[in-house]
Order: C-alpha cells, then structure tokens, then sequence
C-alpha cells in the first residue's frame, strides 16, 4: 500500500491518538498513545498488509520508549510505531496476539527495561535466564564509574524531542 | 507418555551454543523449549561507548560467518541518519564484498549439513570450494573473514586492479563447481528421503513469526531486502529472488545453492560497473552525525538484518539495536520440530541456518521408569547418519530387486 | 618418554568449545580439517564427547551463562589435558573487554597451556599451536 495511504488511514482510525511524522519518503514515524497500541500493530499488519520485523526499547528517564518497525515491501519504506511506557513499572500491552514473532523481543525488553506486558504468554528472561541475580534490576542501575560521565552529558539532550524521535509539537499531516 | 530431551548448549552443527528441550512421545517431537544467550556479550550496550566509526570492528565480530553483514547494514543506519550516500566505486565495492561473503556463507552451511547428514564428501569438497573463495577475499580486503571493509561513508580500502581478474576466474571456477553440487543434491534420492517433508514450516507461519531469508523463501515467502529495500548497487544491477513452495529442509537447501548463482551474477555485473568509476573515490567524508535516527537493512545469508541507531549530535550512538535475522528464525523451530523425529530434529534447527547452534550432549528421560540416558554429539550424528545410510540400504535394494 | 604419551603425541584427539564466540575461530578450527589443511593426516581429529579429547580448543570470551557449563567440562576431560585458548576472545576477552556479559577470559576459571592469538587465527597458525603443545608433553 502506498505510503501516502498508509498515513491516511493511520490518520482517519486513530485520529488524536497518534501523532504520523515523515522523515524522508522511505521513514514513516507513527506515534501512539498506550491504548490503541494493539489496535495499531493489528491494523499495520492485518488490514493494511505490513510486515512484522522486530521491536527495540529506548531507556528515558521519565520512561520506556518502545519501538516496533513494520516495513512495506513492495513500496520501499518502513513505518515505526512507537508507545511510551512510563516509570516506575513501564507496562503496556503485549502485540503477540497479532505478531506470534513478537514473542522473544518482547521478553527481552522486559528483561533489560523492566517493561511489563499484558498478555504476553511465556514472559520470563530470555538472554540472562539461570544466571541472574535476585536483585537483577537494582544492579543494573549501577553505572560503572568511567561510564558516569557519558550518561550524565546524555541527561539533558535525551529529553528533547528531536533526539528522543519524537516530532515537535502540533504536528500531524 | 512424553518424555523431555535436552539439546544443549554445545550443536552438532555448527559451532556456537543453544539450547533446546524437545519433549518427545514415542519417536515423535510434540513440543519444544528453546533457550538462547549463551553468546549474549552485551554489544549493544559497547556500542554506546564506541564512536561511530569505532562500532563497524565491534559489530563485525557479533558473528563471524556473516560479518560484513553486521557492518553494513550499521553503515547504512548511519547513512540513512546523516541523509548520505557512498560514492558509486563505494558502492560496488561494498555489494562486491557483501555477495562473497554470502557465497562462502551457503558453502558452509551446505557441508555442514552435508556432514550431518553422513556425506562427508561433501563437506569436504564444499569446504576445499570455499578456499580459493577465501583468498580473493584475503587478498581484495586483508583478512580471510572479519573483513573490516566497511565505514560510515564508504569503503576503507579500494579493490587493487590486479585482483579483478583472480576474481573473475574465481567465479567461473565456483559456477562449475556448484552447478556439480547442486545437481548432484537435487538428484540423490536419500538426500529427498530425509530432508523432503522434514520441518515444514510454511508461509502463513513465516509470515506471523517475521521469518527471514532462506528460512522464508524456501516456504514462498518473498522477502529479499536486497530487492524490497534495495541499498548501494542493488538497484543498479539484475538478479532473481529464488522462492521454493514447501518450507522444508529440501527447499531451504535448494533456495541457498540457486542464490548462489545468482551471487555470481551480481560480482560479475558490479566488477563491470566499477570500470566505469574512478578508483581512489571511495568515501564520502561525515564530519558531523546530527541528531536523530537511522535504519539499516541488508539482506545477509541468514535474511535481513536490522540495525536501528540514535543520535543526539553527539561522537557516539545513544542507542543502537542490533536484530540478526536468526533472532527471527530460531523462533520458527518452535513449529517446525513438531511431529517429526529425534534423529531430524537436530537438522530441522540447523536448517534455519542459525547464527549460533550447538549441541554436545542430548540427554534422554524416561520419566516412568527414571532411567537417564545421554547420548553425545557424535551419537546425535550417528544417529542421522545411521538414518541415512538405512535409507540408501533401503534403496539399493529395491533398485536390485526391481 | 612413556608409551601413552608416546601414543598421546601420535594422534591427539580435539575436543573444541564456544564459549560465546562469534564463530570465526571455530570455523577456522573446522578449516583444518579440510583439504588443503588436513590435519587428519598427522591423527588429529575432532571428537564429539570431552571424554575422548586429549586437547580443549576453547574459543571464545566465557558469557556469564556458559560459565558453569565451562567449569563442569573441564572437570569431565579425562586427564592428561592439555587446554588450548583460541583467538584474541579466548586469550584476552578481545573487542568484549568491557562487556557486562563477558566474564572471561578463559585462564580466569581454567589453567591454559597454550594461547593462539588472532581474530580469527589462520588454520596455519592453529595447526602451529597446536603442534607447540603437543610438544610440550
């Protein structure tokens, strides 16, 4: 499906619960409320006939960004949908029902990111299972002293929208 | 009564660690647990603390078979975030490089299922193949495999004049020598008696589980990222997409030795278009990475891989995801193991081609009676090639009586 | 010299290990055995079970999860054993020095006899250090 189609029905559906940014004619940036997050995976990937291709978690310090790339083939491009899951306790639901392929990144963000999903069938760790220890995510926020100073000068910048990805506001095409 | 049969984590085919736990009943698989992470080595988390032309030697080593994979489809991510592109000369270099790799890649896997099969004539002739195939690459980048060829803007070396022709005659060499491998597979009966109908998995399912590469096509799946996001000189050069029906171990074999053809194909058409370029032209200079993000995506061996960074205008990337197309993959032998037996399931997951597999010992549990069985590497191996051998006897019998 | 060593040095038998590895080096150990390297003519070969292996070829920067697995095989290996570390992961951790993950590298939690540098070494230089072990014995 066309790319200016796409934005068009995205936009018509969700209306005020998204916000569709482009940012060259082959990245399509779609970002949504909580919510409809099902809504909108199962409408990219059964009504509008995306692929699924996998999903990717960005640590704020409000919250989880968490990232699903649905490309289309046949056209070229890649539509990115994207949620916010706030701290503490980042939850959202599980896209698994639409996208059984979901399975293993969804575990894997609940494993590094804390990002607790509904529905989801097996969540367990995936990459550190038998080996980590009791208090796994109080450790992880540990910084390693040498690492301190990049994390510090990364604090200001990742609330801004532009390196967060997010687009400026008022936006909507 | 179902019994459950840990494989783990050192495979029989291939050389990096999983681990799986069929539970069996009788001789049948009905069920399948997979744990992965033995090779979690935290990349992406290095790859915030590396700058951006220092994470290209991080990420070549996520996998060796594949390694200029990684690497370009990082370089894409950051050419797509910084809105360039390589020089044309760049450009060829790279698919030229890239399509190598791909080549040496179905060779390897191609003996190695061989083995496990009990042909070991051709593992060791797919082997011996790959040789010459590894010194053009040795002498064309400097390294027999982690070929540190690719950099945000280009190249790093240009491919000397003199080895062009070396090229060349290498890839009439391997034509011949795989139109003689892939005859003989797609003739020998024993080969359809064990991999004909064996872990089908087929398109609806590849599509819902986000199945890639070879994994997808052989089950007609048309995915191709060299042709559905096409990067470099993909689009300047022709080449089929192979596409088989039945999503089983045959047809994965068969998609992978016919891509090789079309590899070939592609080398030969790019070593004709790099004539036309001027040699020392080889990158476009990035003085600054602004903020923002990047996807790269490059059809590897194994099928797409997915690298995604993000920037905030600073010398290193504030995140960068990494998704090898066996990620996708692995998670298919959920399905496909189901209903087949012990001595297939070992090549039902290596036919994913996964990027790390390994198993060194099987353990078997009657939990009736409590009585432990293991059986090692080399029993799973004989296992299957016992299999092979029954059915060649099976054959050559019938062949004598009819 | 006694006549199981004598034996030993005849036909050592490989057992290789991954402990995380990106698969370079263990391709490269399998290259041996090709033709154009063929060690099986000098005896070597490559067994499946750690219980018939003279020599451990272990590549790789020891990930936390194989640690265990790691230890427990070392314990399996009939002695004499002569344990090998492959590549600049198995010698020194390499480009994963300072993953979280990675908690090698090898001679942390094993005694190592011989080290063979390289990412990934050639077959020629496996072969090399392969040979310089055996004659230590």
């Amino acid at each position: 499906m066309e790319r200016e189609e796409v934005k068009k029905r995205i936009a018509d559906k969700f209306g005020s619960k998204v916000r569709i940014a482009e940012r060259s004619p082959k990245r399509v940036y779609v970002y949504a409320e909580n919510e409809i997050w099902v809504e909108l995976a199962r409408f990219l990937f059964n009504d509008l006939g995306a692929r699924y291709d996998t999903g990717c978690a960005v640590d704020d310090r409000d919250g989880v960004e968490v990232i699903f790339f649905f490309p289309f083939d046949r056209e070229h491009y890649f539509v990115t949908i994207k949620t916010f899951a706030a701290k503490p306790n980042p939850t959202l639901n599980s896209i698994t029902s639409v996208c059984p392929g979901a399975k293993w990144i969804e575990r894997e963000m609940f494993e590094m990111y804390e990002v607790n999903f509904r529905n989801h069938p097996d969540l367990r760790p995936v990459l550190r299972a038998d080996t980590r220890p009791a208090d796994y995510f109080a450790a992880k926020r540990e910084v390693k002293d040498e690492h301190e100073t990049v994390r510090e000068r990364d604090d200001g910048d990742a609330r801004s929208d532009e390196v967060a990805g997010r687009p400026p506001k008022g936006t909507n095409p | 009564m179902v019994k459950k049969i840990p494989i783990g984590p050192f495979h029989p085919l291939l050389e990096e660690p999983e681990f799986f736990e069929l539970h069996v009943d009788g001789e049948r698989v009905v069920g399948i647990d997979i744990t992965i992470g033995w090779s979690h080595r935290g990349i992406e988390l290095l790859s915030e603390h590396k700058t951006w032309d220092q994470v290209p030697f991080l990420v070549e080593r996520i996998c060796g078979i594949c390694s200029c994979s990684h690497p370009y489809a990082y370089v894409k991510a950051v050419e797509d975030l910084c809105g360039i592109e390589a020089p044309p000369r760049a450009q060829f270099i790279r698919c030229i490089v890239a399509e190598l790799e791909r080549l040496h890649s179905h060779l390897l896997w191609t003996g190695l299922a061989g083995h496990f099969l009990g042909y070991n004539t051709v593992f060791m002739w797919t082997w011996r193949f790959r040789e010459p195939l590894l010194d053009v690459l040795e002498a064309v980048t400097g390294n027999r495999n982690h070929y540190a060829v690719m950099k945000p803007g280009g190249v790093r070396r240009d491919i000397p004049q003199e080895e062009i022709p070396n090229i060349l005659k290498l890839l009439d060499e391997l034509e011949k020598n795989n139109r003689m491998l892939t005859n003989a597979i797609l003739d020998d009966p024993v080969i359809h008696a064990r991999t004909k109908g064996v872990g089908v998995f087929n398109k609806d399912q590849c599509r819902l589980y986000g199945a890639l590469g070879p994994t997808a096509r052989s089950a007609g799946l048309d995915v191709d990222a060299r042709r559905d996001h096409p990067i470099d000189a993909y689009d300047k050069v022709s080449f089929n997409v192979i596409l088989c029906e039945h999503g089983d171990v045959f047809d994965k074999a068969v998609v992978r030795q016919l891509e090789n053809f079309e590899s070939i194909k592609i080398i030969r058409q790019c070593l004709r278009l790099l004539e036309g370029t001027k040699p020392g032209e080889i990158c476009t200079e990035i003085h600054e990475v602004p903020p923002g993000e990047g996807i790269g995506v490059y059809e590897a061996p194994r099928g797409e891989v997915f690298h995604y960074v993000r920037s905030n205008g600073g010398n290193m990337p504030i995140r960068h995801r990494v998704r090898a197309p066996s990620f996708n993959n692995i998670l298919t032998n959920e399905l496909s193991v189901l209903g087949n037996t012990v001595s297939d399931a070992g090549l039902i997951t290596a036919a994913v081609d996964p990027c790390y597999s390994c198993t060194e010992r099987v353990g078997i549990v009657d939990r009736a009676s409590g009585e432990r069985r293991i059986l090692t590497e080399a029993d799973l191996v004989r296992l299957s090639q016992e299999k092979t051998e029954a059915i060649r006897k099976r054959f050559a019998a019938l062949k004598g009586n009819g | 010299m006694s006549l199981a060593l004598k034996a030993l040095k005849k036909s050592p038998w490989v057992f290789h290990v991954n402990t995380g590895a990106c698969n370079n080096c263990d391709i490269e150990i399998l290259d041996c055995l090709t033709p154009r390297f063929d060690v099986e003519r000098f005896g070597v070969i490559l067994v499946g079970s750690v219980r018939h292996a003279d020599v451990l070829l272990i590549s790789g920067p020891v990930t936390q999860n194989i640690l265990p697995r790691l230890k427990r095989l070392y314990e399996a290996a009939p002695r004499p054993i002569k344990v090998v570390a492959i590549g600049a992961c198995g010698c020194r951790c390499g480009i994963f020095r300072d993953a979280y993950n990675a908690v090698g590298p090898i001679d942390k939690y094993i005694p190592v006899d011989a080290y063979i540098p390289g990412c990934p070494p050639k077959p020629e230089t496996i072969i090399s250090g392969i040979v310089k072990v055996l004659n230590q014995l």
